[in-house]
């Protein structure tokens, strides 16, 4: 191969810097970090992050591996399960920038479990357990979005060891497991040098980048103390149902510095960002009123926040857990924990959303995953140990569909009771391609 | 399954209405949980974690463009004015100069701040070497015009394609040396001598490259890799990961200036 001078060289990284991150942002599974490795084709493994429960199975939280390899002889079955053996409150999970680790959280006593996932994607083995999260950070608690950056992830905590309320910090690990450093989401006594300070009721829950404009957001829930309580008690309480977060937070993501604290009220939950490289907004769920807002910038460059949809009857809140954008940005999928329901909205005008689809999935679902191509989407049904129903039309699932522009339509489900597995929640995806087609030592 | 509420949801609609309506407040004492609650635990001083940083703010390098771009539209942060955390030690190794000398990696870094790149040469990958070489190309321009990089920032580019990337070939990775390398950082072209010393480094840096095979198996010249570059201070430690976002060299100076406003401020 002949080698190229220097400067011909430099002249093709120069023009190569220009389309690097628009290539990236194009290349995910539409809602994951954008330093991540993506998988641009067919995804073969699902990751979900399981809760035990009591009298099913081995009653411990587990990551669980189904197989949605076409043409697979286990295709829609589970193939593998890890235990991690008792009851932590198994929530979300994330991935590594290399996709090699999948980090998964634990909302009641803050353990993290790091699996490897290339060494075997079909059989994920745990790399690493850390026990000390809360004490290594200076207090946070409740690990919970795993966003990737080049050689470390960003974990936002949902709550902390003082009050077990809502405020709560971003913490870096580096991809060995090391702790590097804790961020407090500002707090009216806190700033940081923040504006909004009216705002600032310091919780969190999600994060999510968009490098080319330097920022990152977080959005804000509720804490232990909550989270951890049954939900028709945190209901019935006023002064519980007045821990729940109502910002946005914009950070400048390279400083992790806070710029600016958004209201957002009806806390916030997921956060996603536009994927066309003109497009700077993204979207949030307020998942106590059941409307969608868009975080965007305004001619001046500033960020705001601004209400742009209801979904569903106002009157009978859908409790969205969940939502997913198309590669395209011009639909976005959401998913009602209170009835079961995912709805498509066409986010062509991101000031005025339509709903244009609506399909019952179950009797509650909470989590949504799609393929890069928008094909194929999964669901689970769990949201917390103690906010899932337990009436008579309960049950705890994974359930795939593929989508062909006009119709979700069913290609597997698994019941996760009868399958002695538990409650099904966060879900990732695994495949060979990722990894198989080299040899290293380091492998 | 836990014999709990029936339907929470059904519940929290017309209560949540109300609660809504009443002013929202993020203080006061906890009901208390269900649950015995975590062990309380002292907040530990994460600050001790953070190595003490300089709040003056630094003036841009003279020479860097700091122009925004379709690709980077922001304005970069002010150097000095943000910290860098400590995310590890920065591995030793041993490794060859562009004279087939026997060196280490720490012996390489002694005295200065380091942005260190993983490349091979015969890289053609959009997103991969050409593009890590170009941002450490513009970022030694910066230092041509600026006395205080060129004296205090040092570039290395180590190869992790040791059977090709002899010696000799690195010396001519930026086609020699000559007067265009004059005045600006030192900038350092190394490989190792085999896959055996090569391996432990991409180790314990966390650098993946993995060599192709093609359809029937055989390896090929072309590596998968991820692109990476590293910034290690004076003391040896890795204050900063870029990849594939984060190669801006504005960031990447900025960050340098950050150190050394972190150094001065440690001094006084």
């Amino acid at each position: 191969m002949a080698h190229s001078s220097f400067s011909a060289r430099v002249r093709r990284g120069a023009g190569m810097l220009a389309l690097a991150v628009s290539m990236t942002a194009f290349a995910d599974e539409t809602c994951q970090s954008p330093y991540m490795t993506p998988i641009k084709g067919q995804e073969e493994f699902v990751y979900v992050w399981t809760l035990g429960v009591d009298g099913v199975g081995d009653e411990s939280d587990k990551l669980v591996t189904v197989d949605v390899r076409p043409g697979s002889e286990t295709y829609g079955k589970v193939i593998n399960t890890y235990s991690v053996g008792g009851q932590h409150e198994a929530h979300h999970s994330g991935l590594s920038d290399d996709r090699r680790t999948l980090w998964a959280g634990t909302l009641d006593d803050s353990q993290l479990y790091l699996f490897d996932i290339a060494s075997d994607p079909a059989k994920p083995r745990l790399r690493k357990h850390i026990t000390d999260f809360v004490e290594a950070t200076g207090g946070a608690t409740g690990p919970h979005t795993v966003f990737a950056l080049p050689g470390r992830v960003l974990i936002t905590a949902t709550s902390n060891n003082r009050d077990h309320g809502g405020r709560s910090a971003l913490v870096e690990y580096s991809n060995e497991g090391d702790y590097i450093a804790t961020h407090w989401i500002p707090t009216p006594d806190n700033m940081q040098g923040a504006t909004g300070a009216e705002f600032a009721d310091g919780y969190n829950y999600d994060v999510r980048a968009l490098p080319r404009k330097n920022v990152m957001l977080t959005s804000s829930w509720t804490g232990w103390s909550n989270y951890m309580r049954n939900a028709s008690e945190v209901m019935s309480d006023p002064v519980a149902m007045k821990r729940f977060g109502n910002s946005i937070t914009v950070w400048n993501l390279h400083t992790r510095q806070p710029l600016k604290v958004l209201q957002v009220p009806g806390t916030p939950l997921e956060i996603r960002w536009a994927l066309n490289p003109e497009h700077n907004y993204a979207f949030t769920h307020a998942s106590l009123t059941s409307k969608l807002w868009l975080v965007y910038e305004d001619e001046q460059g500033e960020w705001q926040a601004k209400e742009v949809a209801t979904v569903g009857d106002p009157k009978k809140p859908t409790f969205p857990g969940s939502i997913m954008i198309t590669n395209d940005d011009q639909y976005l999928w959401w998913q009602g924990i209170g009835d079961g329901t995912t709805r498509l909205l066409d986010i062509r005008d991101p000031f005025n959303p339509k709903e244009i689809y609506a399909k019952r999935i179950g009797s509650q679902i909470n989590m949504g995953s799609t393929s890069w191509d928008g094909k194929r989407l999964y669901f689970t049904s769990s949201a917390l140990s103690k906010w899932d129903r337990n009436d008579e039309q309960a049950e705890q699932f994974l359930r795939a569909y593929d989508w062909d522009g006009k119709e979700l339509v069913q290609t597997f489900s698994i019941d996760f009771i009868a399958e002695g597995l538990g409650r099904a929640h966060q879900m990732r995806f695994g495949a060979y391609s990722l990894y198989s087609d080299v040899t290293t030592a380091q492998r | 399954m836990n014999r709990t509420d029936r339907t929470p949801w059904a519940v929290a609609g017309v209560a949540l209405l109300v609660a809504l309506g009443l002013k929202l407040q993020t203080t006061g004492p906890s009901p208390a949980p269900r649950r015995a609650a975590p062990a309380i635990v002292e907040e530990s001083n994460a600050a001790a974690h953070e190595p003490a940083h300089a709040h003056a703010a630094m003036m841009p390098a003279a020479g860097l463009d700091l122009s925004r771009t379709a690709e980077f539209d922001f304005d970069p942060p002010v150097a000095g004015t943000y910290r860098l955390p400590v995310i590890r030690p920065a591995a030793d190794g041993a490794v060859l100069d562009s004279a087939g000398s026997a060196r280490t990696l720490h012996e390489l870094y002694a005295g200065r701040i380091v942005l260190l790149s993983f490349i091979y040469t015969r890289c053609t990958d959009a997103n991969g070497c050409p593009l890590a070489t170009a941002v450490l190309y513009r970022i030694f321009g910066a230092s041509q015009a600026d006395a205080e990089l060129a004296a205090n920032l040092r570039l290395v580019s180590l190869s992790f394609d040791p059977e090709h990337d002899t010696p000799e070939v690195m010396a001519g990775y930026r086609d020699g040396a000559g007067p265009q390398w004059a005045d600006g950082a030192e900038w350092l072209d190394l490989t190792t001598a085999s896959e055996a010393e090569l391996q432990p480094i991409l180790n314990d840096y966390d650098q993946l490259a993995r060599r192709r095979v093609d359809d029937a198996g055989r390896p090929t010249d072309v590596f998968g890799h991820q692109l990476r570059a590293y910034l290690i201070d004076r003391q040896q430690r890795i204050r900063n990961i870029y990849g594939l976002g984060f190669m801006d060299p504005r960031l990447l100076v900025a960050d340098v200036q950050t150190l050394l406003a972190e150094e001065r401020g440690a001094a006084h």
